[in-house]
């Protein structure tokens, strides 16, 4: 579409600084899933005085605007489907401050997730929310989406871990929202608001981080089992057992085999699932939790645990897992990432459905979950170019998040409505529920202007 | 109230649930003359819902009720409207031991509720300063939190999902059960310290955790503020304690009027270690080759110790009353406040105790004053907000209706700040009858004084 305001945003950033050309457009017409939207035009920022000038422009023109890191996103979120302006926020890619002793950092939005672990591990500290992606997505990502991770089970996700933040309202005024003392004063916690609002409310340019200090000893293991059911079952086990694991991961059958076809790292090709556990905390007494994880799992059917001896077993499980979504990724064409969650306990109960699922349609479906969180990341691998794959796999997603509902969780864990959750909002979310969220999201925004149609869409629109 | 309002409230709870008389209007009011209209007991959601609806159509304040036991500290007086007294909803609808969760109705005592959950070695992790009596509905909107919070974070922490019904009667459903939700806005969380202006929460979702294999409580005393807090800072930063606290001299007398005594006269350090039996006790073992004066407390005195910790504010407070403020700056800053503020105080206020949770960075200055005597104090008031605001930190006084301080700090904070949560009141409460008293908003609206 042909834009009428560009001298408007060039007079804003600087001319280098608008991209318009075909091949910019179609560079920035996605995120990591596979929803698609060009925008008319791509900004890059620079300084918080351009963010408030493009959002008042945007704001008076009522011209839709996505915000942007690195566009890791998996549901849609920073993707421009209704053409407009996308701004990206990478340049803003400062840590501004780390404060070790009172244990806060400061940073610009566009810094990764991974730059701040490097920051801040001198100090023996932690930001602790770490998502798969970290290496390449953003603060301000992590913050618009809620970002999850490994290790959520036992540290929590990242609303538990951003306690404030500067930002900007789309008349142009900057706000601080929390900060670095504890919440004291008698006023509304907007930071809880900000947190997974998946940019619908306002643009965050400073971020003030909780840090953690660093576990000082780990034990890791690698729970085997025959079926991938079983696997499920152990994961309630465990936890019922009142020890929180800093990690329980799992990976079935596919999984698996992708990464050791790839890796070589010597996995149990045969088993139906693995669980990675990992518990953390002073060195004294990891040996006795870690014994009573091996005990329950093999009470609960589990046909070998395997502790990891050296620092050498250790990573190797870790690249196992880090490296799954990827392994899986090169069996077919496309993969789909899903991201349901249910209740613990419902674990061997939404596994079986997949399979079934699976073999019904018969397209592949490797799991992999967040197992103690609930949280699933079924991989379903297809070849997007074929109509009646593509059919099949709708048809799965469907299923899915209806069983997930059904059996008490949700449609998402981590990743977010975004665009690609929005067909499935009202099985989830009442009408009278979306009335109050859009109250609050037009009272930040009240031209919706950013990400409009997402997240929490106009019933009318 | 138009007798007509007070029937159809009647047809929705039952008369039995409808209250005029005047010593249970009292029981929900603020002062003498400050009291509602009239005091409704609902028994379910949908009769929440139903009271709502009735307050919308008509404009009326409706104000949601626990126990009451921080009424005065979240909320300001106000004549006339409808008291939602919760406690008859106080039923556990779920409690799922597998996935840690419990599903309990907003009027459940803080008592009734752990007693339940204990019988499959789990518990809430929120430690309110109040009485057991206290809600849980209560606890959520005012933000309670006690000591534990160091280690288990406040009450949002605690929190999966709720049932709540909006200011126009809808009833809605935030959030969850499951540990991972990115489905809504975190309307759950931000409900928490919302003190009913946005809504009635009727269900909560609560995140639970195990019992701790073993809990021991290390007690240390100094000579002087500076000391203690050099203590606090080798307990924090080379230890992981679950709770730390610092009392002044004051405080310790405080706690020795209610039982407690630490042996020796002075600033007195309390933290706790929970966890794996082995972990506790190294951490043990650390503090006490750091300070050989360390006191493991036995199981009888670290009861008593932290109930009189508990009971701080009420026995200082005694029949006189108190002023409480609250003051947080960066955990570096705390001991130079600390010792500056005692020397302000020592001045012109011997009698005022200050105690921290230390390893938060969070100050509660007690003094000697009754509320309504506010002015007599102000000025030393005035002092130690300087003396926080030095060390780039904050006080609120927390039990006094004057929000001079709390809309200064929120308007230093942009200005573009007060006019946001207006539009989000007026969004969610088009007709602003939701706990239109209450503090946290009470500066930022206008032409909300109540009617009836």
């Amino acid at each position: 579409m042909a834009v009428d305001y560009l001298n408007d945003l060039i007079s804003i950033v600087g001319k280098e600084n608008v991209l318009t050309s075909e091949i910019s457009l179609d560079t920035y017409k996605y995120d990591a899933g596979l929803i698609y939207g060009n925008p008319d035009v791509v900004v890059f920022v620079e300084n918080e005085e351009q963010i408030a000038s493009l959002l008042k422009f945007a704001n008076s023109r009522k011209i839709p605007l996505v915000p942007r890191g690195n566009g890791m996103g998996l549901s849609g979120g920073t993707v421009a489907q209704l053409g407009g302006i996308v701004m990206v926020m990478t340049r803003l890619n400062k840590i501004l401050e780390v404060d070790p002793e009172n244990r806060v950092a400061v940073v610009q939005p566009g810094v990764t997730n991974m730059e701040v672990q490097k920051a801040v591990a001198p100090y023996g500290l932690v930001y602790m929310p770490d998502p798969a992606s970290q290496k390449v997505s953003t603060m301000g990502g992590n913050l618009g989406e809620n970002a999850g991770g490994m290790r959520g089970i036992k540290y929590g996700v990242t609303k538990d871990h951003i306690i404030g933040a500067e930002v900007i309202l789309t008349n142009g005024e900057t706000v601080q929202i929390g900060g670095k003392l504890e919440p004291i004063a008698q006023e509304l916690n907007l930071n809880l608001l900000l947190q997974q609002s998946e940019g619908t409310l306002c643009v965050a340019t400073k971020i003030y981080l909780k840090l953690s200090p660093a576990p000082k000893a780990q034990r890791t293991m690698l729970s085997i089992y025959k079926t991938l059911e079983d696997a499920g079952k152990a994961v309630s086990a465990i936890i019922a057992k009142g020890i929180i694991p800093c990690t329980l991961e799992l990976m079935d059958n596919k999984v698996i085999n992708a990464v050791e076809e790839w890796l070589h790292i010597g996995l149990p090709v045969h088993a139906g699932a693995v669980l990675l556990i990992e518990v953390d905390g002073w060195d004294v007494g990891l040996d006795r939790q870690a014994q009573q994880i091996v005990d329950i799992c093999k009470e609960v059917g589990a046909l070998e645990v395997k502790l990891a001896r050296n620092e050498k077993e250790r990573a190797d499980l870790w690249v196992a897992r880090r490296m799954s979504i990827g392994a899986m990724g090169r069996m077919r064409p496309n993969y789909d990432m899903e991201d349901a969650t249910v209740p613990r306990n419902k674990l061997p109960e939404i596994f079986k459905y997949v399979t079934s699922l699976s073999e019904e349609t018969n397209i592949p479906i490797g799991m992999l979950a967040h197992a103690g969180d609930g949280n699933l990341h079924p991989l379903v691998l297809f070849d997007e170019r074929d109509e009646d794959e593509m059919r099949r796999v709708q048809y799965i997603r469907d299923k899915l998040f209806r069983k997930a509902i059904e059996l008490g969780g949700t449609l998402s864990g981590e990743h977010g409505v975004g665009l690609g959750k929005l067909e499935f909002l009202n099985l989830a979310i009442s009408k009278e529920y979306l009335k109050y969220m859009r109250a609050e999201r037009l009272a930040f925004d009240p031209n919706e202007i950013l990400n409009r149609g997402k997240t929490v869409p106009d019933p009318a629109a | 109230m138009r007798q007509e309002t007070i029937n159809a409230l009647q047809k929705i709870v039952g008369e039995n649930n409808c209250k005029t008389d005047e010593a249970i209007r009292r029981q929900h009011g603020y002062s003498d003359t400050a009291i509602p209209d009239v005091v409704v007991y609902p028994q379910n959601s949908q009769q929440v819902a139903d009271i709502v609806k009735v307050a919308y159509n008509e404009g009326i304040p409706v104000v949601p009720w626990g126990a009451g036991t921080k009424a005065r500290i979240g909320l300001l007086p106000q004549t006339g409207g409808i008291a939602v007294n919760m406690t008859g909803m106080n039923q556990i609808v779920e409690y799922d031991y597998e996935n840690q969760t419990a599903y309990v109705e907003a009027g459940i005592s803080y008592k009734a509720l752990q007693e339940v959950l204990i019988t499959h070695n789990l518990f809430w992790p929120v430690e309110p300063i109040e009485s057991d009596d206290c809600t849980v509905g209560g606890i959520l909107v005012s933000n309670a939190a006690g000591p534990t919070k160091l280690g288990y974070g406040d009450v949002k922490h605690h929190l999966l999902g709720l049932e709540m019904v909006t200011p126009t009667g809808d009833i809605i459903n935030p959030g969850g059960k499951t540990v991972k939700n990115v489905q809504d806005y975190d309307n759950t969380r931000f409900m928490v310290g919302s003190w009913g202006s946005l809504g009635i929460i009727t269900k909560v979702m609560l995140k639970l955790k195990p019992m701790p294999e073993k809990e021991t409580t290390v007690f240390l005393t100094f000579n002087d503020i500076e000391s203690a807090y050099a203590a606090v800072r080798t307990i924090r930063n080379e230890t992981t304690p679950l709770a730390l606290e610092m009392m002044d001299n004051v405080a310790m007398s405080v706690m020795a009027k209610s039982g407690f005594n630490s042996g020796g006269n002075g600033v007195g350090v309390m933290f706790l270690y929970s966890g794996f039996i082995e972990q506790v006790d190294v951490m043990v073992d650390y503090v006490q080759k750091k300070f050989n004066s360390a006191v493991v407390l036995d199981e009888k005195a670290t009861a008593t110790a932290w109930q009189a910790r508990q009971q701080m504010f009420p026995v200082f407070a005694g029949q006189r009353g108190a002023i409480l403020a609250t003051v947080a700056v960066p955990f570096t800053a705390l001991g130079r406040f600390m010792r500056q503020a005692r020397a302000e105080l020592d001045k012109n206020r011997k009698g005022a105790a200050m105690v921290a949770h230390a390893g938060n960075g969070q100050i509660h200055v007690l003094l000697d004053q009754s509320p309504e005597a506010y002015a007599g104090v102000q000025e030393i008031v005035n002092r130690l907000a300087s003396l926080a605001s030095d060390v780039d930190g904050l006080l609120v006084v927390n039990n006094i209706t004057d929000m001079t301080l709390t809309r200064r700090w929120v308007e230093g904070r942009g200005r573009a700040m007060i006019d946001l949560m207006a539009r989000i009141k007026s969004g969610v409460d088009p007709h602003h009858i939701m706990a239109p008293n209450s503090k946290v908003l009470s500066y930022v609206l206008n032409g909300t004084k109540a009617v009836s």
